[in-house]
This record gives structure tokens, C-alpha cells and sequence, in this order.
């Protein structure tokens, strides 16, 4: 059995846990409740008929209290850095943990997840700044996790990046 | 460290572990479980899978193994809904030990808090918005400041930045990538600044004004903008040994001062502005050509009044040919 650890990062609130969670249970809450530390979870997907097991590692927010400890990176096969799209903040703490993962788990697949599409008329990010991101190399998609658009194509397109690797 | 007599080192020990549930496994050099033992019914772990590889059972030792020389520490994992625990991977000649213990109390009790300071930090940075940045729609709601938004007279913390020096730093750089690292550098300034509670007055060229004491937050206004100055120079790297690059440019200048000022609250077609008039404010204007890049220029006054927060910073031997200078503390960050 294949497996992959796949680390969620990013600032606080923008929807690691919620994009998990969506992903793995098809659930959706409005209720903003902070993770602390990190949660497992685990989700088997396919590739070319062959199962793979996804272990999520849905790492607390980047903010004032905590900075994310490179030690919960170890062994990552794949990073997902989320950005809420409706605070624009949130796209400079995504560049620098992307660094920080790359100083410490090296070139491994990173997808840039911009959050939070269903909220369109709130976004402080247009287009233009995320083809910027994507211009620098960078792979960006588009994301809601209240309505579950483009979630599961998510950890497919890392998936992808992940197993092309070897 | 230290030599402990035995009967402090065992008490020390049997506190630490008190209520932690304590249980280790033993891998071979393969990442086998060989054995383990303590309290492993607790941590789910009972009958142990003596024979299998250690990532099959606890999935998130996948691509931890094998560790070089150090151990690590895996602080406040949750592997299922109920358990909250710290692992610790300690090498021993090409095997290794984990150590699991209950966290549920500890985790408890960060998340209360945490989960207060990121709701605080949340409503700041939508008011900061409507306040500086989002029109919206349906004309100005004043947002929730503690002074009357028509106009009042607050004891206010001024807190200018200015990030010149970064451009004659990066001379060599092209003109457009310069702004656009200057514009992001001065996006995390301004998120910074509203995540501890200061409200953006002006924003011109390489400089940036803020002002402390007119959102609900903890501590005086004093207290509150040097320990904004504090997170900024850490941030961006003005305190030594940092970790988070600024992004190549060098770290701003910054004056922090206190005084009392007009404020009030303006609408301008849909968006709300931050007015504000006072000494405090000509003072860090004045100031700040004179401040130094990666350090904080404070008054006596405002100093004094900053509290606990005095022990995180040390005077910097300011050069003594400006008598004026010599009434002013030039801060340097000691213990980010
Ligand atoms: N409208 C909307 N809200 C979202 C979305 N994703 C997360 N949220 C909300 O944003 C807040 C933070 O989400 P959470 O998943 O806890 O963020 P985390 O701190 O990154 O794990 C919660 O109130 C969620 O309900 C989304 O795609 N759309
Ligand atoms: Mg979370």
C-alpha cells in the first residue's frame, strides 16, 4: 500500500481544517474552532486503480501565539499552503511558510489553495495576483470548502505532483 | 545542566509524568515494533502489534523514519478524535524509542485562549478594513472603536514606520520589483499593526502611521504600540537571529510616542477613514528621519509606562552629538 503525507499549512482561519474535512467527511461547519497542535486524519484515494493512502496533517494556523514548528514537516510528501482569498494578509504568511517548508522537507510538490471562492464578493485577491503566484512556478487552484467546489480535484492535482515525482 | 540531587531529579521526574500516561514503543533499525510497555490500552495501542512496522499502526510515523543523531518532538498530535498526545522519537543506534503522553489538559486549555485571541484578531482585521480599505455598500456603520467617532480627544501611542533604507539598500534592484516587495513588506506591516490592535492612519511613500489605544485591546496604549514595534522588528527581521526573512529588504525604522490627539471618523464616498491630529503625531514625524533601520525610537514617557514588556528591550548606544537625542530611548530588541 502506497502512503503520503500530506501537510496542510497556512495562517489562521483560512480553512485547513475546514478543506479536510470536506475532503474527508463531506461535512461543512460556519463554526470557527481553532485547531491546536495538529490533526491526523487519513483518507484512501485512487490513482490509476491503485489505492493511495492520504495521511493529513492538518497543522495549526500561523498566528501571533504559535509559528509552525518545521519538526510536523518531516517526511511530507506533498504541502498544501491555503490562502483566504477574501484576506489579502494571508497570501504573504503562505510565501513564507513555503520557504520555511522548503528549507526543511526540500523540492517537494506544493499547491497553493486559494479558499473561500464562494465568498467572491468579499475577495481582496483577484486574478491578477494569483497569476502572479503562478507565474513564479507555483501551482494555484481555486477553492470553496463550504460548497465543496474543486476540493476533491485539489488533492487529486497533489496527488498527481506527488507520485510524479518518483 | 545542572547535577540534581537524586530525590529532586525523581521528584521532578514523577511531577512531569503525573497524569500523562505514559507508553513507549521499541523499533528495530527496520521500524519494527520489538516491544513496548506503560500505559499503551490508553493510547490505543493494546494488544501491541509486536512484528509490524510501526508506520501500519500509527500512521503518523509515515516518513518519520530513520532520524539522524537528534530527537523530535512532535508537540499536540490528535490521531483520533479523543486522543491528544506528544511523541517524542528518540534515536538509539540506528533503533529507535517513541515516548507517547497525554496532552487532552494542556490542549484544552491553549485552544480556550487561542481560540479567544484569533476570534479578537479576526474582528480587528474586518474593522481595520472598513475602517482603511473596504468600502461597503451600504454606506458608513461606524465600526466599534472606543472613542465617539464624530470627533473626540484620546490619550492615544503613535507608531510611525518608515522603510526608506530598503531602497537605498537595494539600489541595484529594478524599479518595479523594489515596489513590489516594498508593497509587500508594508501589507504584512499593516496586517501586523491591526493584529495588535492598531488602526492605520496614513500610508505615504515608504512611511506608515498607526495608531494605539482607539481599538478594544489589552494594556495601555504605550504597552500595546511597543509591543506592535516589538512584533514588527521580529517579524521582519530587525531583531537579531529572527527567523522570518523580510523578504530581502532591510527591517523599518520605527518611533513609538505618546500624547493625547484629536480623533474622529470620516466618511469619504463609502469608505471610513481614521482622522487624527495631535503632538504625538508631529513628534514621530519629526522623529523618524532620525531613527535607524531594524530598531525603535521611543520618548522616556512612553517607555516607562510600557510595563513587563521594558525587560525585552535594551537601550542601544545611541551616538551622543544631538542633546536632544540623549532624552529619547534607541531600542534594540534583546529577547524576541
Ligand atoms: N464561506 C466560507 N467559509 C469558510 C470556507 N472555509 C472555511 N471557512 C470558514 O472559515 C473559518 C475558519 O475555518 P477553519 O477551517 O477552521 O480554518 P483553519 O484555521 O485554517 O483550520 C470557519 O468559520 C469556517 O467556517 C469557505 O470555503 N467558505
Ligand atoms: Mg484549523
Amino acid at each position: 500500500m502506497i502512503k503520503k503525507k500530506v501537510c496542510m499549512l497556512g495562517a489562521f482561519a483560512v480553512g485547513k481544517t475546514s478543506l479536510v474535512r470536506q475532503f474527508v467527511h463531506s461535512i461543512f461547519s460556519e463554526k470557527y474552532q481553532t485547531t491546536v497542535g495538529v490533526k491526523i486524519d487519513k483518507k484512501t484515494v485512487e490513482r490509476e486503480g491503485e489505492p493511495v493512502d492520504l495521511i493529513l496533517w492538518d497543522i495549526h494556523g500561523e498566528d501571533a501565539f504559535q509559528t509552525v514548528r518545521t519538526s510536523y514537516l518531516r517526511g511530507a510528501a506533498g504541502i498544501l499552503i491555503v490562502v483566504d482569498g477574501t484576506r489579502r494578509a494571508t497570501l504573504d504568511t503562505a510565501f513564507d511558510l513555503r520557504q520555511r517548508a522548503l528549507e526543511t522537507v526540500g523540492a517537494v510538490p506544493v499547491v497553493f489553495v486559494f479558499n473561500k471562492s464562494d465568498l467572491a464578493a468579499e475577495w481582496e485577491l483577484d486574478d491578477a495576483a494569483i497569476a502572479r503566484v503562478h507565474q513564479e512556478g507555483i501551482a494555484t487552484v481555486k477553492t470553496s470548502a463550504k460548497t465543496g467546489s474543486a476540493v476533491a480535484e485539489t488533492f487529486e492535482m497533489l496527488v498527481q505532483a506527488m507520485m510524479g515525482n518518483q | 545542566m545542572t547535577e540534581l540531587p537524586p530525590v529532586i531529579g525523581d521528584y521532578l521526574c514523577r511531577r512531569a509524568l503525573a497524569n500523562r500516561r505514559p507508553a513507549y514503543l521499541r523499533l528495530d533499525h527496520d521500524g519494527i515494533i520489538r516491544d513496548g510497555g506503560g500505559d499503551l490500552a490508553f493510547h490505543a495501542l493494546s494488544p501491541l502489534a509486536v512484528g509490524r512496522p510501526v508506520s501500519t499502526v500509527l500512521d503518523y510515523m509515515e516518513g518519520l523514519l530513520p532520524l539522524d543523531a537528534h530527537t523530535c518532538h512532535l508537540g499536540c498530535l490528535q490521531p483520533q478524535a479523543d486522543l491528544c498526545i506528544d511523541v517524542h522519537i528518540i534515536p538509539e543506534h540506528k533503533t529507535h524509542w517513541i515516548l507517547l503522553l497525554d496532552t487532552r489538559e494542556e490542549e484544552r486549555q491553549r485552544r480556550a485562549m487561542q481560540q479567544k485571541a484569533n476570534e479578537l484578531a479576526l474582528v480587528r482585521e474586518s474593522q481595520a478594513r472598513a475602517l482603511s480599505f473596504k468600502p461597503s455598500a451600504t454606506g458608513p456603520e461606524w465600526p466599534h472603536v472606543n472613542f465617539a467617532p464624530r470627533g473626540d480627544r484620546r490619550e492615544v501611542a503613535v507608531l510611525a514606520a518608515d522603510l526608506r533604507t530598503a531602497l537605498e539598500a537595494e539600489a541595484e534592484a529594478s524599479p518595479v520589483d523594489l515596489i513590489r516587495q516594498l508593497a509587500a513588506m508594508q501589507r504584512r506591516m499593516i496586517a501586523g499593526l491591526h493584529a495588535d490592535a492598531g488602526l492605520v492612519h496614513s500610508q505615504a511613500g515608504t512611511t506608515l502611521v498607526a495608531l494605539f489605544g482607539l481599538l478594544p485591546a489589552q494594556g495601555g496604549p504605550s504597552e500595546q504600540a511597543l509591543a506592535a514595534a516589538f512584533n514588527l522588528q521580529r517579524r521582519l527581521g530587525g531583531a537579531e537571529g529572527a527567523g522570518v526573512s523580510s523578504g530581502g529588504l532591510t527591517p523599518p525604522a520605527l518611533v513609538v510616542t505618546t500624547g493625547t490627539a484629536l480623533v474622529a471618523l470620516e466618511s469619504v464616498s463609502t469608505a471610513v477613514h481614521l482622522l487624527a491630529l495631535g503632538p504625538p503625531l508631529q513628534a514621530a514625524s519629526q522623529l523618524l528621519p532620525t531613527a535607524l533601520p531594524g530598531r525603535i525610537l521611543t520618548d522616556a514617557n512612553t517607555f516607562g509606562a510600557a510595563g513587563p514588556l521594558q525587560a525585552h528591550f535594551e537601550p542601544f548606544a545611541a551616538d551622543q552629538e544631538t542633546p536632544a537625542r540623549t532624552r529619547y530611548h534607541d531600542l534594540r530588541i534583546t529577547r524576541p
